[in-house]
């Protein structure tokens, strides 16, 4: 059984302009101790998954329209907020992108680190301060002990987000929640999170769920990939095979569209980027054909008529496309600048 | 031939002392935001300025059309000394440099209307025929790939990506010379920012417009330059011809930041250098070499003597780098 299986979740939020469907049945699976990045575009839906997941949802405009969230087989999305709390912070943890305002400017960083494990050890004041202790020198916070009394904003943003790991990692979760980790920080910065990400994941055994826009953050952290388009899942797999042979043409228009590093040390002329036409669409009800159709060099009439299914197209690698047959050729047109 | 010349740019931010620090009369301290830093840039070329937040990049573009005042150090441009023009004699100059910020959405007025965002510097530099603006205006939404029927609309109705294109156009309307571009496509999605980066590299070919192109992202930074300077703590560690800088940085600073991005490649393995701790506070740089305190090779000179910008040898063109040990 997966630590965690989301099945045809759908969540709707309600805004002045009416309904709208962030997330459109979707369906995943977290095994244990592995890391399955989610990735996509602003809007796409990613954020609001993690946040299904954590049923943090601004009810009543944000809400869980259907579908489950099993974790070890416990369906969160009809758990009472109560025995939600419960989850929260000891079972399934969560960082978030800006940790400046995810960390409350007027306690200190003992007080939160604490927070959570008073909440869900219930430890004393001695064993509360170690523990707190502990955890930063885990994310490898420089004279740990010193800042235990500073607050947020005499930190710096990497040094935050090192708070922001200590606290949900305080209580060993089994799941981790990393919603655009890296995003706010600078290079340099990120490349220290994300080794201590990574190496705390592989040694505390812990699965997470990662949410970037970065193909390169996902090459660098990730096992599988779920590629999610409007909503909805368009591709998955081992992140190698989706990242050499991508399925979906919005995972191949997403890839050529980003400059790679290296580029002018290639012979000729610079090649121009590979663009997207359009925008991403607003979805307002349950889909039933390609959102992606009207932006995708391959689409035809079936593809603006009927949904296409997820369907197998290599070793536990799964597109959704009517057309998947044919994008490895239109890839490699790409590659060539013909199309 | 050099179009726009940058000597010894410095800018200090001062500080605001607290009322106990007043009365115990503390030094009055200052962030040196940029600290000495020449370059410059020919017509029509694009140079791209790289560094991490707090490095002082957008600084210099911001001195450039005078957004901020230098504290010291001259820009040229095309002769004309920009930092020491009174405003008035400056105000000439500023159809021969324009500006695009990071954020499309805060830097357009949300009343005004795009044909009067667009059409605002035409008529501030002499326009004033409300017909003939309005077809200059129309002609430059078309050629930043928007439909000319969209410009009696108001920013809130445009994406993102549309919005930066409004920016593109307003910064067009006057033929300049040289556009700064601060962080231009940052906030921008992957695919928009595609559109984008090819709009600004089509609009440069068309109209042989000099960019300064100031990003963080060094993908991008190294897709749409000709060279590259990389600053940090207010100062160029590197600046090279593209290709000489990408196939072989010089800097231990420059070395780390190209090893830190993540390359979307599961192939690619590279070693990493992680650097240690952050960046230093601007209000008291390190001495000698600012890079020196995160500096994987550093030595006991570095900390005594500041290493000046001077040529690589071995590099074929332009490439200079601030470091006692680089070859």
């Amino acid at each position: 059984m997966a630590l965690l299986e989301i099945e045809t979740l759908s969540t709707a939020f309600t805004s002045r302009q009416g309904e709208v469907l962030a997330v459109d049945r979707l369906s995943l699976q977290v095994e244990r101790g592995e890391t399955l990045a989610i990735v996509g575009e602003s809007g796409c839906g990613k954020s609001v998954t993690a946040l299904s997941t954590m049923r943090l949802l601004p009810e009543p405009h944000g809400r869980i329209t259907g579908g489950h969230i099993r974790f070890e087989g416990r369906d969160l999305a009809g758990l009472s907020e109560a025995d939600m709390r419960k989850v929260r912070g000891r079972d399934i943890a969560m960082i978030f992108q800006e940790p400046m305002t995810s960390l409350n400017p007027a306690l200190t960083i003992q007080r939160q680190i604490g927070e959570t494990v008073r909440l869900h050890m219930k430890l004393n004041k001695s064993d509360v301060r170690a523990r707190s202790l502990e955890m930063l020198e885990l994310v490898q916070f420089p004279e740990a002990e010193r800042r235990l009394t500073q607050y947020p904003h005499e930190l710096s943003g990497g040094m935050r987000q090192r708070v922001m790991i200590a606290i949900a990692l305080a209580c060993d979760p089994k799941l981790l929640i990393a919603d655009e980790p890296t995003t706010a920080l600078d290079v340099t910065i990120q490349a220290q999170i994300l080794e201590i990400l990574r190496d705390l994941s592989a040694r505390l055994g812990m699965a997470t769920l990662l949410i970037t826009h970065d193909l390169g953050v996902v090459a660098e952290m990730a096992a599988r990939v779920v590629v999610m388009y409007a909503g909805r899942m368009v591709e998955q797999g081992a992140v190698a095979d989706v990242l050499r042979h991508p399925r979906h043409p919005y995972t191949v228009g997403l890839l050529a569209a980003v400059p790679k590093l290296g580029s002018s040390l290639n012979e000729g002329p610079r090649q121009s980027l590979a663009e997207i036409p359009g925008t991403v669409p607003l979805v307002r009800s349950a889909q039933t054909s390609c959102a992606f159709a009207p932006r995708c060099p391959l689409a035809v009439d079936q593809c603006r008529r009927e949904l296409p299914p997820a369907v197998e197209v290599g070793p536990s690698h799964v597109s959704a496309c009517w057309r998947t047959k044919d994008v490895p050729a239109m890839a490699a047109k790409l590659r060539e600048g013909a199309l | 031939m050099t179009l726009l010349q940058i000597q010894d740019l410095k800018k200090h931010f001062p500080v605001r002392r607290s009322a106990m620090e007043w009365l115990k009369r503390a030094p009055a301290q200052s962030v040196h935001a940029v600290d000495g830093i020449s370059l410059d840039i020919a017509a029509g070329e694009t140079l791209g300025l790289v560094g991490e937040s707090g490095c002082g990049k957008s600084t210099v573009g911001r001195s450039i059309v005078r957004l901020e005042d230098a504290t010291a150090g001259t820009i040229n441009l095309n002769g004309a000394p920009i930092t020491t023009l009174s405003r008035g004699a400056f105000r000439s100059l500023r159809k021969d440099v324009q500006f695009v910020f990071q954020d499309p959405f805060a830097s357009l007025n949300p009343r005004m209307t795009v044909a009067q965002a667009v059409g605002e510097p035409l008529l501030n530099f002499g326009m004033t025929d409300p017909v003939e603006r309005r077809a200059r205006v129309a002609e430059l939404i078309e050629r930043v790939g928007l439909r000319p029927d969209q410009i009696d609309r108001f920013p809130h109705e445009f994406s993102g990506g549309q919005r930066q294109r409004i920016g593109i156009a307003r910064a067009l309307g006057l033929n300049p010379k040289l556009i700064v571009l601060d962080e231009p496509v940052s906030a921008l999605d992957v695919s928009v920012q595609a559109q984008v980066i090819n709009l600004l590299i089509r609009l440069q070919q068309e109209f042989g417009i000099a960019y300064l192109f100031i990003a963080h992202d060094l993908a991008v930074v190294e897709h749409i330059s000709d060279r590259v300077a990389v600053m940090y703590l207010g100062k160029i560690v590197e600046i090279a011809e593209k290709r000489s800088l990408f196939a072989r940085p010089r800097h231990p600073y420059t070395q780390a930041l190209l090893s830190a991005v993540p390359v979307a490649d599961t192939d690619v393995r590279r070693d990493k250098i992680i650097l240690k701790g952050d960046l230093p506070s601007p209000i008291n740089p390190p001495s000698g070499c600012r890079f020196r305190t995160r500096c994987p090779i550093v030595q006991s000179i570095c900390a005594k003597e500041e290493p000046p910008l001077r040529p690589v040898s071995a590099a074929v063109g332009t490439h200079s780098t601030a470091c006692h040990f680089a070859e």
